[in-house]
C-alpha cells in the first residue's frame, strides 16, 4: 500500500470512529429528549428533519453545483439509502413498543453482518470483501451483544 | 388467547427488528453504490432528505396528536440530535463509506454501543461489569481485525 493509500484509509477509519462517537453522544441525547419531551419516533423525525435543514444549510453551494448534473441513478440509490436508514430507525422503534429489547437488540445488531452480505453480491466492481473484514465485524457483532446484556 | 397474542407481538416484533437491521444493513451499500459520482456532502443530504419523508409520515400516522402538542424546549433538544446525529454522525460515516467501503466501515460504525456504554459509565454514574469488560475487548479486538488488513 502507497502513502496516499494509507492515509486514506487511515483518514477513512477515523472518520468511522468518530461518526460512531457522535451516534453514541446522539443516544445519550435522545435518552434525555425521550425521558422528557416526546416517544422515539417524534424525536427521531424531527432530529432528521431539523438535521436536513442544518446539513442543506452548511453544504447549500456543493448540492446546489452538483445536483444539477446528478445522474438519475445516483438520486434513486441515495434517496433509496435515506429510506433504507429511516426504514431502520422507525423498524427499531415500532420493535421495542411491540417486543422487549432483549429481542430487538440482538437482531438489529447483525446489521453490519447484513452490509457485508449485500456489498459482497451488489458492490463486487466498487469493493473487495475480504475475509478479515467478514472475521472482525462477526466479533465486533458479538461484543455489541456482550455490552447490550452487560449495561 | 393470550398467549396466541403474546406470540403475535413476539413475531411482529422480530419481523420490525428484522426490518431495522435490513434498513440499516443496506442503507451503506446503498450509498456507496450511488456515490460514485457525487460528493459526501451532497449524498448526506440527499440521504436525510428521503430519511426526513419516511420518519415524518411514520412520526404522524402513528403520533398526531403528540406532535401538536410538543413543547418549544423539545424543539432545541431537537436541533442539537440532528446537529450530532446527521450534521456531524452521517456525514462522517459517508466519509468513511467513500474512503474504506461500506463493510469496512459499517463494522466499526457498528462499535456505537460501545461509545454509548463508556459515556454513560462517564455521565451516568453506570457501573462496568464483567460482560461490558468483555465486550469492549472483543470489539477492539474485531475492529483491530477490520483496519488491519495487510
Amino acid at each position: 500500500m502507497n502513502e496516499t493509500a494509507k492515509k486514506i484509509t487511515y483518514y477513512g477509519f477515523l472518520f468511522a470512529v468518530c461518526a460512531a462517537f457522535l451516534y453514541a453522544l446522539s443516544a445519550l441525547v435522545g435518552k434525555k429528549i425521550t425521558d422528557d419531551f416526546s416517544s422515539p419516533m417524534v424525536a427521531s423525525a424531527f432530529s432528521i428533519l431539523f438535521g436536513l435543514v442544518a446539513t442543506g444549510s452548511v453544504f447549500f453551494r456543493t448540492v446546489s453545483k452538483e445536483a444539477r448534473y446528478l445522474s438519475g441513478r445516483s438520486w434513486v440509490l441515495i434517496g433509496l439509502s435515506g429510506c433504507a436508514s429511516a426504514l431502520g430507525v422507525s423498524g427499531w422503534y415500532l420493535a421495542l413498543n411491540v417486543t422487549q429489547v432483549v429481542v430487538v437488540a440482538p437482531i438489529v445488531a447483525v446489521y453490519p453482518l447484513i452490509t457485508i452480505l449485500a456489498a459482497s453480491l451488489f458492490l463486487r466492481g466498487i469493493e473487495k470483501v475480504t475475509k478479515k473484514t467478514v472475521a472482525g465485524a462477526i466479533i465486533v457483532v458479538i461484543g455489541v451483544l456482550f455490552v447490550g446484556f452487560g449495561t | 388467547m393470550i398467549i396466541y397474542g403474546i406470540k403475535r407481538r413476539l413475531i411482529t416484533g422480530i419481523l420490525l427488528s428484522l426490518m431495522a437491521a435490513l434498513g440499516f444493513g443496506l442503507s451503506a451499500v446503498l450509498v456507496k453504490a450511488g456515490m460514485s459520482s457525487v460528493s459526501v456532502k451532497t449524498a448526506t443530504v440527499i440521504s436525510l432528505i428521503s430519511s426526513t419523508v419516511v420518519t415524518m409520515i411514520v412520526a404522524f400516522l402513528l403520533h398526531y396528536e403528540e406532535i401538536f402538542s410538543l413543547s418549544p424546549v423539545a424543539f432545541i433538544w431537537f436541533i442539537l440530535a440532528g446537529l450530532i446525529t446527521f450534521l456531524g454522525g452521517r456525514f462522517l460515516n459517508f466519509h468513511a463509506i467513500s474512503l474504506v467501503g461500506a463493510s469496512k466501515a459499517s463494522a466499526v460504525v457498528s462499535a456505537t454501543p460501545l461509545f454509548a456504554a463508556i459515556l454513560a459509565v462517564i455521565f451516568l454514574d453506570e457501573n462496568i461489569g464483567v460482560m461490558l469488560g468483555i465486550g469492549t475487548a472483543m470489539i477492539v479486538f474485531g475492529i483491530t481485525l477490520v483496519v488491519i488488513q495487510e
